[in-house]
């Protein structure tokens, strides 16, 4: 049995392209490369403030068309969290 | 003295992670219990302590760490690591700015990296006149509410300040690093008996526990936070630990810069991953896909329901929701690749709420 690669290069291009976009928005310090996967996004880890999240929204929304819930901190734990939802958001519209 | 007091409480010790912990109480999976629904109590002597005068401590230490000390604000705490000439993690250490000083609690096994750390910027070790405890969980504020006044739910994450005990004064540091609200309490020696007495007290009020760095090893694994004596000790690239957030990269040099930076520009090349299964998953063991090796476990851990590991992978398999195998030649796929944190703390949903 083998993973479906199709899944794979998509987890990989999403995580990609919201890598890019969170430095160019946010002016974050690092290259895309440095973001681990697992990174925290609030309190440790990228330290974001409520600022910063406002900023996620506006680019979650704007790049891949998904409206981020009333209430985000569940969403927001990690960049892998952040990236869960963004898939399950789309699987969903896309069912 | 301490050490007795914890003994008559059942602790266990051990050096299962290199330097002498308190390993549990008799049950770490009764005491993570206790970390996430109310309050735990740990003691942190295996902490080593270092205190460096304010100006000259942040030069030196800027010079040394590879994040930016002069960023550093009074009553602010940074989280970052300490690198051996390699470029290599050899612990990791939360520095406090607070009275004119710079004090740096530090976990590692390293004697050297310590020798190292106070060998400049006025520094000293002061691990053996102070004594250093944890209380972790949804109720660890209100905890430490009782002892030290309501000045405490003004305490920011990653922030530090001075309240009065019995005839002393001692540090609350809000540093939690299960998930849940967390703070540690460095104290003069003297007033550890004490000290610990009275937070045993109000950990117990709210109906909290005892905890060793058993539940402590389980609480950092599953609420994403870095963990030295486990997956620090096993990979040693800060890189591949994705711990590049504790970098600051505008900096020109600091110990092990040069080569952390020429691995930075050569690419990650295998990432830390958190993996589930409702199988035991063995330390050291492989991890699989199609028959072929992406990646080791370097940290796994036991729960009720199954278990929690860290794998070391190939970068381009790294990513959470796959099904990967711990056989070569097996259909099985029990190891999961999972998002971290991989629960959603009470603290978070909560809040300081009674």
């Amino acid at each position: 049995m083998s993973i479906d690669i199709q899944r794979l290069r998509r987890r990989r291009e999403i995580s990609a392209l919201l890598k890019s976009k969170l430095i160019e928005g946010l002016d974050l310090p690092y290259m895309p490369d440095d973001i681990a996967e697992d990174v925290s996004l609030i309190g440790s880890g990228l330290g974001l403030d409520s600022l910063d999240i406002l900023e996620i929204a506006i680019c979650v929304e704007s790049t891949f068309s998904i409206k981020m819930p009333d209430s985000s901190s569940g969403v927001l734990r990690s960049f892998n969290t952040l990236i869960d939802f963004i898939i399950a958001e789309s699987e969903a519209k896309n069912a | 003295m301490l050490k007795g007091e914890l003994l008559k409480l059942g602790a266990n010790f051990g050096k299962k992670y290199g330097p002498d912990i308190l390993l549990d109480f008799g049950d770490p999976r009764k005491e993570l219990g206790h970390m996430r629904s109310t309050v735990a109590l740990s003691d942190f002597s295996f902490a080593k302590i270092f205190s460096f005068p304010e100006g000259d401590g942040a030069e030196y230490l800027d010079a040394v760490l590879p994040a930016n000390i002069f960023k550093l604000r009074y009553g602010r705490i940074i989280n970052t690591f300490l690198s051996d000439s390699s470029g290599n993690v050899s612990g990791e250490l939360m520095l406090a700015n607070i009275d004119d000083r710079l004090w740096a609690i530090v976990e590692t096994s390293d004697a050297e990296s310590c020798k190292q750390l106070v060998s400049g910027g006025g520094g000293c070790e002061v691990s053996s006149e102070y004594c250093l405890f944890s209380i972790d969980g949804p109720l660890a504020w209100k905890a430490a509410e009782n002892l030290f006044g309501a000045d405490v739910l003004g305490l920011a994450y990653m922030s530090v300040d001075k309240f009065a005990f019995q005839n002393s004064e001692l540090y609350l540091l809000r540093n939690g690093r299960t998930g849940e609200f967390g703070y540690q309490i460095m104290a003069p020696v003297d007033e550890s008996l004490a000290l610990f007495e009275a937070l045993k007290d109000s950990v117990m009020s709210l109906g909290g526990a005892c905890a060793g760095f058993d539940a402590h090893t389980s609480a950092r694994l599953q609420g994403n936070f870095f963990n030295f004596f486990r997956e620090g000790v096993r990979v040693r690239n800060p890189l591949e630990l994705g711990l590049q957030w504790m970098v600051d990269f505008s900096k020109d040099k600091f110990l092990g810069s040069e080569a952390l930076f020429e691995s930075r520009k050569a690419g990650v090349k295998r990432r830390l991953t958190a993996i589930s299964s409702e199988r035991s998953i063995a330390d050291d063991s492989a991890v699989y896909c199609s028959g072929r090796e992406i990646g080791r476990i370097v940290s796994a851990i036991d729960f009720e329901n199954g278990s929690l590991a860290l794998a070391l992978m190939d970068a381009d398999y790294a990513y959470p929701g796959f099904a990967y195998s711990s056989k070569p030649d097996a259909d099985d796929e029990s190891l999961n690749t999972v998002s971290r944190p991989t629960l959603i703390p009470l603290s978070l949903t909560k809040g300081m709420d009674e």
